[in-house]
């Protein structure tokens, strides 16, 4: 990490605000841009922002400061896989700050569950990124064929389809082609650092 | 086959629920008696979601997963809950001073040596409208549009020109309205302040105005068709007559000479 990122992440995790208002200059207005091109609102996009911002300091007081070359790349995907996972949930989590006033103002007594259910949602969305890094990772290590070859199976593609994209002369090739993929993904992904900690995941 | 390449049939078989019930109460034995099954499952199912973006089969299980209870607590902590404020704060801060600075922004325009874009300028409104469901995609793409530069203005600007470049950075826009429509001779030397009126009438809401004025500019300087579709595909945003600005964005995205069709387009996709 260069030194522009590492200070940036230190601060970040210092909750320093003129670090955090660097953050939002320089990473915000590509958040918003992307949520609202994927059917999401300005109030969206700064629910998600802040939600990615808590999840990596969260994430370096749990598992220690993640192998970043760039913060805005790192948080960018953080705020993508985000909002990919809100348009595939049927609910929506906003942020719980909301749900915590309403309790300790104590005019809701529901606030405290869905407080408590936010938190749950934010705990999880942390261990999914976790368990993405950790499988990204280790599918970037394969070949460029392999990659290709894993990403057409598990698009589930026809075996014609493989043929006519490799040149296979068979579909029993190709199959045997694309377990020899997997089984290298699956030893690499055992084989990772991080794996012991996230398995069954 | 080998035993592997078996195996992995299996799983993908049984995860894609193609196995025969027989087969399936067969395999799901052996899946509860080998815990080696049970991991390459599980790497399965997360490959399916990783790299086939099918949903997550095992977010159930994240509940149950050992490091839920770590993360939750520093979640819940109050150093976290403290952080949460702050970046709350930030984001308020950060938000308000973006409604601020397009109008700082715009004063700060160097009136004698304007390289500035006009669609830029007309578009420095588009921040306030923050009321209507259009709103945010007007936003999106003030900052992405490439700007079309106006011609360098010498210091022997016609002074009647910068009266009404003066008023419409001081978001005078009754005096641009004047100005302009008291002054016909400038309109026909200088075709470009029909842009500024244009600007002046949709900033005080008078929309039929407003089109008219991007109107006349096109018919005087036909070349610059693409600037007025975009100005007045931008009014019908703001109203809402989302049939009316398709027209005006698919002719636009369909443009080989207009720069941003590709933001034409993008625009008519969230109008789907």
């Amino acid at each position: 990490m260069n030194e522009h990122n590492s200070a940036l992440v230190k601060g970040l995790i210092e909750g320093r605000k003129e670090v955090l208002y660097k953050i939002y200059e320089e990473l915000f207005p590509k958040v918003r841009k992307f949520v609202l091109r994927n059917n999401g609102r300005q109030q969206d996009a700064e629910d998600l922002f802040q939600r990615s911002l808590l999840q990596l300091i969260t994430k370096a007081k749990v598992s220690g400061l993640p192998e970043i070359k760039s913060i805005e790349a790192y948080l960018f995907t953080i705020n993508k896989n985000l909002w990919r996972r809100e348009l595939n949930s049927n609910e929506r989590v906003t942020n719980p700050t909301t749900h915590e006033q309403s309790y300790e103002s104590g005019t809701d007594s529901t606030a405290q569950l869905m407080a408590t259910a936010s938190l749950q949602e934010e705990a999880v969305a942390l261990l999914e990124q976790e368990r993405w890094e950790l499988y990204q990772t280790c599918f970037a290590q394969l070949t460029e064929n392999c990659r290709k070859v894993l990403d057409f199976f598990f698009k589930k593609k026809p075996y014609s389809a493989f043929n006519e994209e490799f040149g296979y002369s068979s579909e029993s090739v190709a199959r045997q082609r694309v377990f020899k993929c997997k089984n290298k993904l699956s030893k690499l992904i055992k084989a990772h650092g991080n794996y012991n900690r996230l398995k069954n995941l | 086959m080998s035993n592997y390449e078996e195996i992995q049939l299996l799983l993908d078989d049984y995860l894609n629920d193609r196995l025969p019930a027989d087969s399936k109460e067969k395999f799901e034995k052996s899946l509860s008696q080998q815990p080696d099954l049970q991991e390459e499952l599980v790497i399965h199912q997360n490959l399916m979601h990783v790299i086939g973006e099918q949903p997550d089969m095992r977010r159930k299980e994240m509940a149950k997963h050992p490091m839920m209870k770590e993360v939750l607590e520093v979640l819940d902590s109050e150093e976290t809950r403290q952080l949460r404020a702050t970046i709350s704060e930030v984001n308020e801060e950060y938000q308000q001073n973006q409604g601020k600075s397009s109008g700082t922004i715009m004063r700060s325009f160097p009136l004698m040596a304007i390289a500035a874009s006009i669609i830029i300028l007309l578009n420095f409104g588009l921040v306030f409208w923050q009321d209507s469901s259009n709103a945010d995609l007007y936003d999106a793409y003030k900052d992405s549009y490439s700007p079309i530069s106006l011609v360098e203005r010498s210091s022997s600007v016609n002074t009647s020109l910068n009266v009404i470049i003066n008023a419409l950075q001081a978001a005078d826009y009754e005096k641009v309205i004047t100005s302009v429509n008291d002054a016909p001779e400038l309109v026909k030397q200088h075709a470009e302040v029909l842009l500024y009126l244009g600007l002046a009438y949709r900033e005080t809401a008078q929309f039929d105005e407003s089109i008219k004025a991007f109107e006349r500019y096109a018919a005087i300087n036909d070349l610059d068709q693409s600037i007025a579709d975009w100005n007045i595909g931008l009014i019908y945003l703001k109203t809402e007559e989302n049939a009316k600005a398709k027209s005006y964005f698919q002719k636009l995205a369909e443009s080989t000479a207009f720069e941003g069709a590709a933001d034409a387009q993008e625009i008519l996709k969230n109008l789907e």
